[in-house]
């Protein structure tokens, strides 16, 4: 009998705690689109920009740990179903990258991986952007997960959301486009993803 | 009577895990027991690794740069030789007990088994392909969705399943059985020479190659001065490290007589000139090398104890051998 009621209890408890995550990304309060042009912050290194592509992992921490391949080509929001969900992170932690060939959305064939040297790409950021009227294209490709270029990063929420936004006019405000091409573990990724994962919100 | 049960199914359980490692081996590093590999997908490992539709043009397979009778180098190329004739940056290195292996490629820059057929695939002076193209050739062949299917239960190809398929036939590549071997098992014997080069051996070299993998899995420079045409810095261009400069992975010893030429970028043609290049260095950096001094006898000695670690049941060995299969009209 004892054991009854705690069973129930704990199915209870934990169907009480099942939440639906929305993930998503915007240009401020509005949804992002691709391939329109966004005008920046005078004190920002660009004066403006659009994005052709947009793709992060967040990893889910919780009883089960989930990850998320958001992918702005695919759709706006992500969804997924979370039990105890205890924080987020930005990429793809260390243990998941050295235990070799995974599936699902961690299947390397997804162009989240590099190939000349093992690692998960945990951010894509991708597009054009002007400035002082000069045209140049940007590729962010933001990964590593050994020290020093480890670039996994945990996001700060609030105490209690639903959703989790990317919100890219912060990141293209803070980011530094001088070096446009960003494409490797490096100190440069490192500074990319502090800016990327101080710019996501919950809601 | 449970506990019977519970001694006879651990016996079973080591004899069959152990199978593959040879005696007094250290544990691998990945997972060669039969919970992990299956005759199947090590069989669809063997296709693919011999069959060009790895390349974007149908030309080049991973048996064109490693062939199974150089233990799995590269001999007739110093430097990788790939598609559309392009010339790589680095020497192919033989291919064996890469299941005692934690880290791959001459600079380390491959973590784990399964991801290392990534990187030839999708470079460009190799195969030149990527893996979402590779697997929409694949999935368009009923041949590799039934090789599959029989791999894994299942006929969706996946990136996943293609790299597990090739890295469990390359971790079946264990060369355990030269002459040394044997003499190690008290089965044959040394001749004079080999005997005197083994003491050599051990006293100058196996503070690197340590047998019985003939490498410790760590990286070092041999003193070799950098190719200023190539300007390869080692295990550098992985970390940025400036103390990783020039150094590259140890290579095993093990089949060095068919392993030629020699070096991650292939520039020593024989052992003499490896041997040459050990004594007459000066100063090295790396404090293991200053004892090197080899008289002329000496250098005869050392050689002919790196030709017992040669292993023809594995140089000659049918199962790692071009599968006929790739000959017979599929679908
Ligand atoms: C064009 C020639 C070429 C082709 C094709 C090729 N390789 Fe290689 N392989 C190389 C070279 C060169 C290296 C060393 C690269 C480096 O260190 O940067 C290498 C390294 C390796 C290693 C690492 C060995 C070690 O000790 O670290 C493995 C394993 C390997 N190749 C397997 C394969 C497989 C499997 C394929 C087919 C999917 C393949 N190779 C196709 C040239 C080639
Ligand atoms: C300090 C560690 C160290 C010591 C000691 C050492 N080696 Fe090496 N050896 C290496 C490294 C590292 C390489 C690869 C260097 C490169 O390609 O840049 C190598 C490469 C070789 C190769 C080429 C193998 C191939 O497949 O390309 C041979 C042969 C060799 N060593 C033999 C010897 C012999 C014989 C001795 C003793 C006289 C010895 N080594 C001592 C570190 C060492």
């Amino acid at each position: 009998m004892k054991h009854l009621l705690f069973i129930a209890f704990i199915f209870l408890f934990g169907l009480g705690n099942a939440q639906d995550v929305k993930i998503t990304a915007g240009f401020g309060d509005a949804e992002l689109k691709l391939n329109q042009a966004y005008s920046l912050n005078s004190n920002s290194s660009a004066d403006s920009l659009e994005f052709s592509s947009v793709k992060f992992f967040l990893s889910l921490v919780a009883d089960v740990n989930e990850y998320v391949l958001f992918d702005a080509h695919r759709s706006s929001i992500s969804t997924v179903q979370m039990n105890e969900l205890r924080s987020v992170y930005l990429g793809i932690d260390s243990t998941t990258n050295v235990s070799g060939a995974l599936g699902g959305v961690l299947d390397p064939s997804l162009g989240m991986y590099w190939s000349w040297q093992s690692g998960y790409i945990n951010a894509k950021l991708e597009g054009v952007f002007w400035k002082d009227g000069l045209r140049s294209e940007f590729q962010f490709h933001l990964g590593g997960y050994a020290n020093p270029f480890n670039s996994f990063r945990e996001i700060k929420l609030v105490e209690r959301f639903s959703t989790v936004i990317l919100d890219l006019a912060v990141f293209s405000e803070m980011a530094d486009f001088s070096i446009p091409k960003v494409m490797r573990p490096s100190e440069l990724g490192n500074n990319l993803s502090d800016c990327l994962s101080l710019s996501f919100r919950s809601e | 009577m449970k506990w019977l049960a519970l001694f006879l199914f651990s016996a079973v359980a080591v004899v069959q895990s152990s199978q593959r490692i040879p005696k007094n081996w250290p544990t691998p590093v990945y997972d060669i027991s039969d919970d992990n590999l299956k005759v199947e997908k090590i069989h669809l490992g063997r296709l693919l690794f011999y069959d060009p539709i790895l390349s974007r043009d149908g030309t080049i397979s991973c048996s064109s740069c490693h062939s199974l009778y150089n233990a799995f180098a590269h001999t007739d190329h110093a430097l990788s030789h790939g598609i559309d004739d392009r010339i790589g940056r680095r020497n192919a290195p033989a291919l064996m007990n890469l299941a005692w292996m934690s880290s791959f490629m001459w600079d380390g820059a491959i973590n784990h088994l399964d991801m290392q057929a990534l990187a030839p695939i999708t470079h460009v002076d190799e195969m030149g392909s990527s893996l979402p193209d590779l697997i929409d050739k694949l999935r368009g062949r009923g041949f590799y969705r039934k090789k599959f299917f029989e791999a894994f239960g299942d006929s969706t190809i996946t990136g996943q399943h293609l790299l597990i398929a090739i890295a469990q036939f390359s971790s079946t590549l264990i060369s355990a059985d030269s002459k040394y071997d044997k003499v190690m098992q008290g089965s044959d014997a040394f001749s004079d020479a080999e005997e005197r080069g083994f003491a050599l051996f051990s006293r100058l070299c196996a503070d690197c190659h340590i047998p019985p993998l003939f490498t410790s899995n760590d990286f070092a420079s041999n003193g070799i001065p950098i190719d200023s045409s190539l300007m390869d810095m080692g295990k550098m261009e992985v970390t940025t490290n400036p103390a990783d400069s020039l150094l590259f992975k140890i290579p095993t010893l093990r089949n060095v007589e068919f392993t030629y030429p020699y070096m991650h970028d292939g520039r020593f043609k024989s052992l003499y000139d490896v041997l040459d290049h050990y004594n007459d260095l000066k100063k090295p950096k790396d404090k293991r090398l200053e004892k090197i001094q080899l008289a002329e006898n000496e250098r005869v000695e050392l050689v002919a104890f790196m030709l017992t670690l040669t292993d023809r049941e594995f140089l000659f060995n049918q199962k790692f051998a071009f599968p006929k299969e790739l000959l017979q009209p599929r679908e």
